[in-house]
């Protein structure tokens, strides 16, 4: 269960009002465990802002993020690092994959930081690039892929340890619509098989329905909370769990769209 | 991230700065390539003081005297210009001589096998019958811890001594002699004209008639002031002492004689001679005396050798702040992937130390190559005969490289703390 409570995300100096700005006011919705999310809103409005605190690699202004009920602002550094090393996959909205290494360097890097033996790595960074079909780019610089080779590299990274969460922004940005689709099986498949909950932010309608659970965002806070109809077999629809609420999300937090 | 992942990952950030790298690790190499030769030129100077002694001067000998001054030490027994009393004279007034009732009790110190005296014997000339006379310089007494590298003739006082009536040429005499081949001379007479006691025109003075029985060349390791004049041995040493400064002055004692042990350790035998009053030097003695001077030298080289290492210093410093910075967006997503600080941190440090090992094979391996190269022509330059100078030990050089990587560890301590510390996303978002 990731239990997300009252975000708030103020950029610039806290003090001055004129150069500070709120991305996040005030945010509030929890996500059960194995579960599939679409965070979905205009460019702006704060999504990466959300992903990166739901992360833990920023550090909300107020509120905070609670894992299995472990808050991650008081979270030990080390066992903060150890979260996002072994329990998170990360997908960039703009991939951060290193031109200068191969492939194989780029995908490997969660492995290593994770202490896997040097035995197993390769056929796990094997299978991930095999996933993501770029299994005959291993040794190929990962500064010569094309846009959507990137993208996929960088899902690549993220699946390559089997994480318990998979947070991934806009991975289809870059992908033609069978590319993207792929992806798509691709991240479903492993929420399946392994059950893991999948966060996605898209901008694609068709791949926000395929989600269980839709959090539509705009301004920095939650204008609409939505459970998909086919997977109302699902326990805990997300829920705005704050007490003091959230004054735009509140009414509208039990409609289930069609 | 285990050990080897963390260098390997240093080692592969280096290579795709190859030339910075290589540039740092240069202004290390000029401190190792220092440093590395001024340890072997030291190495060189000692082995080279060695050798010296040990072609001078037995290993089994001692120099024994009873005044501290005599070895040139500051801390004499007597200060000052002593009282004029009747019949002194300077040199015996200024240095305590060892009389024959001294070199009794020397003789009978353990393990001292033999003391010859040492005199100060000069002549007025040497000639050979029929020949013009020639100027000379000390005479020399063959001490049993000398050694003479002879060209022609033997020596028949047994055990390497010179016999009596016997004297050995060094081989520079032998053409103002007249001889024109080291056999030639063998068996010649030689005239040694001696003053006596007084001054003046009216000073006597008396011949003393020696076969020759050796001619000793110079090996190139030998100390020139053993050489400079004749051999001869100590009984004919006396006699010649006695006449020149006469009875009461031969009686008072020489200022030094040479003791030969008997194989026990030299400075056992040192320890017992001071303990019954006497002073001591052993061939040891020398080699340390020797030895400090090399030492001071080699403080000063090291010393400024070390200023060009703070030089690089600050430039490892310098290139790694670079380096975080270049990567800065790389740091952030390792620590967003979840590497820990203090992984982040080893990564950079491990980057310096990679430079130092670098700098340091570099810097070493230009020093031994310098040193092969200028090796023979150094030796030919300064007369060294076959030695080295340069002499390179294996475990200095590693000994050297451990303490430049040591340094540049250190050196990049700063830029890892800076790297450790960034913030993920903020690291992330420069471009
Ligand atoms: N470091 C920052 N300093 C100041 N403002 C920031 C910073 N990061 C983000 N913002 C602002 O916060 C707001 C939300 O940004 P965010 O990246 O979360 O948007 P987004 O919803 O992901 O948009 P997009 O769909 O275009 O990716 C934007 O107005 C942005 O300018
Ligand atoms: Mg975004």
């Amino acid at each position: 269960m990731i239990e997300v409570r009252d975000l708030v995300r103020t950029y610039g100096k806290q003090g001055r009002k004129s150069s500070a700005f709120q991305a996040l006011n005030g945010v509030s919705f929890q996500v059960p465990t194995g579960s599939t999310v679409a965070i979905v809103g205009k460019s702006g409005s704060g999504k990466s802002t959300l992903m990166h605190l739901l992360g833990g690699l920023d550090k909300p202004t107020s509120g905070d993020v609670l894992i299995d009920g472990t808050s991650l602002s008081s979270m030990r550094r080390r066992v903060a690092d150890r979260f996002r090393a072994q329990d998170l996959g990360f997908v960039f909205q703009s991939f951060f994959i290193e031109p200068g290494q191969t492939c194989y360097q780029n995908v490997v890097l969660p492995l290593e930081i994770n202490k896997i033996a040097r035995s197993k790595r390769k056929a796990l960074v094997e299978r991930a690039l095999d996933q993501v079909g770029l299994t005959d780019k291993l040794k190929s610089k990962a500064g010569t892929l094309s846009g959507g080779q990137k993208q996929r590299l960088a899902i690549a990274r993220a699946i390559v340890h089997s994480p318990r969460i998979i947070m991934a922004d806009e991975p289809t940005g870059n992908l033609d619509s069978a590319t993207g689709e792929k992806i798509i099986e691709l991240l479903f498949g492993l929420n399946k098989q392994l059950g893991c909950t999948l966060i996605i932010v898209t901008h694609d309608a068709e791949l926000a329905a395929r989600c269980q659970y839709r959090v539509e965002i705009k301004d920095g806070s939650v204008v609409g909370l939505h459970q998909a109809a086919r997977t109302a077999r699902r326990p805990a629809p997300p829920t705005s769990s704050t007490p003091r609420g959230n004054a735009v999300a509140a009414p509208r937090t039990r409609r289930v769209i069609q | 991230m285990k050990p080897l992942d963390v260098i390997r990952r240093s080692g592969r950030n280096l290579r795709q700065a190859k030339i910075r790298t290589l540039l740092t690790a240069c202004a290390l190499a000029v401190g190792g390539f220092t440093l590395t030769l001024t340890l072997a030129a030291a190495n060189g100077a000692r082995a080279y003081s060695q050798k010296v002694i040990d072609a001078n001067f037995d290993p089994q000998a001692l120099i024994v005297a009873k005044d501290k001054a005599v070895f040139g030490d500051s801390q004499s027994d007597q200060q000052g210009p002593q009282e004029y009393s009747a019949g002194s004279t300077t040199n015996a007034a200024s240095v305590k001589l060892l009389s024959d009732q001294d070199i009794q009790s020397i003789a009978k110190v353990p393990h001292v096998e033999q003391v010859s005296r040492q005199y100060n014997l000069s002549t007025l000339y040497i000639t050979r019958p029929d020949n013009a006379k020639r100027l000379t310089g000390a005479i020399n007494i063959l001490s049993p811890a000398q050694k003479l590298k002879l060209s022609a003739g033997s020596l028949t006082g047994g055990q390497g001594a010179i016999g009596k009536g016997q004297v050995v040429l060094p081989d520079s005499y032998l053409s103002p002699l007249g001889f024109n081949s080291p056999t030639s001379a063998i068996g010649q007479q030689l005239v040694l004209q001696v003053a006596g006691p007084g001054f003046g025109a009216q000073r006597p003075s008396q011949a003393f008639t020696f076969t020759i029985a050796g001619v000793s060349t110079k090996s190139d390791l030998d100390i020139s002031f053993t050489n400079v004049g004749p051999f001869i041995g100590e009984e004919d040493g006396q006699a010649i002492n006695l006449y020149a400064n006469g009875k009461e002055a031969a009686e008072r004692g020489v200022p030094t004689v040479i003791i030969k042990g008997d194989g026990t350790d030299t400075a056992l035998i040192k320890a017992d001679l001071e303990q019954a009053g006497y002073q001591a030097r052993t061939s040891a003695d020398l080699q340390s005396l020797l030895d400090q001077v090399i030492q001071v030298i080699q403080v000063i080289i090291l010393v400024f050798g070390s200023i060009t290492l703070v030089a690089s210093f600050f430039g490892v410093v310098n290139t790694q702040y670079i380096s975080v910075l270049e990567r800065t967006r790389e740091i952030g997503l390792m620590k967003a992937l979840g590497m820990r600080r203090a992984t982040v941190s080893w990564l950079f440090i491990i980057e310096a130390t990679w430079i130092g090992f670098i700098g340091a094979v570099l810097g070493s391996v230009a020093a031994i190559a310098t040193g092969i190269a200028l090796n023979p022509w150094i030796s030919q330059k300064i007369n060294f005969g076959d030695e080295r100078l340069l002499i390179f030990q294996p475990s200095q050089i590693a000994l050297l490289i451990v303490f430049l990587m040591f340094v540049t560890t250190i050196a990049g301590l700063l830029p890892a703390r800076k790297a450790a510390k960034l913030d993920p996303i903020a690291a992330l978002r420069t471009e």
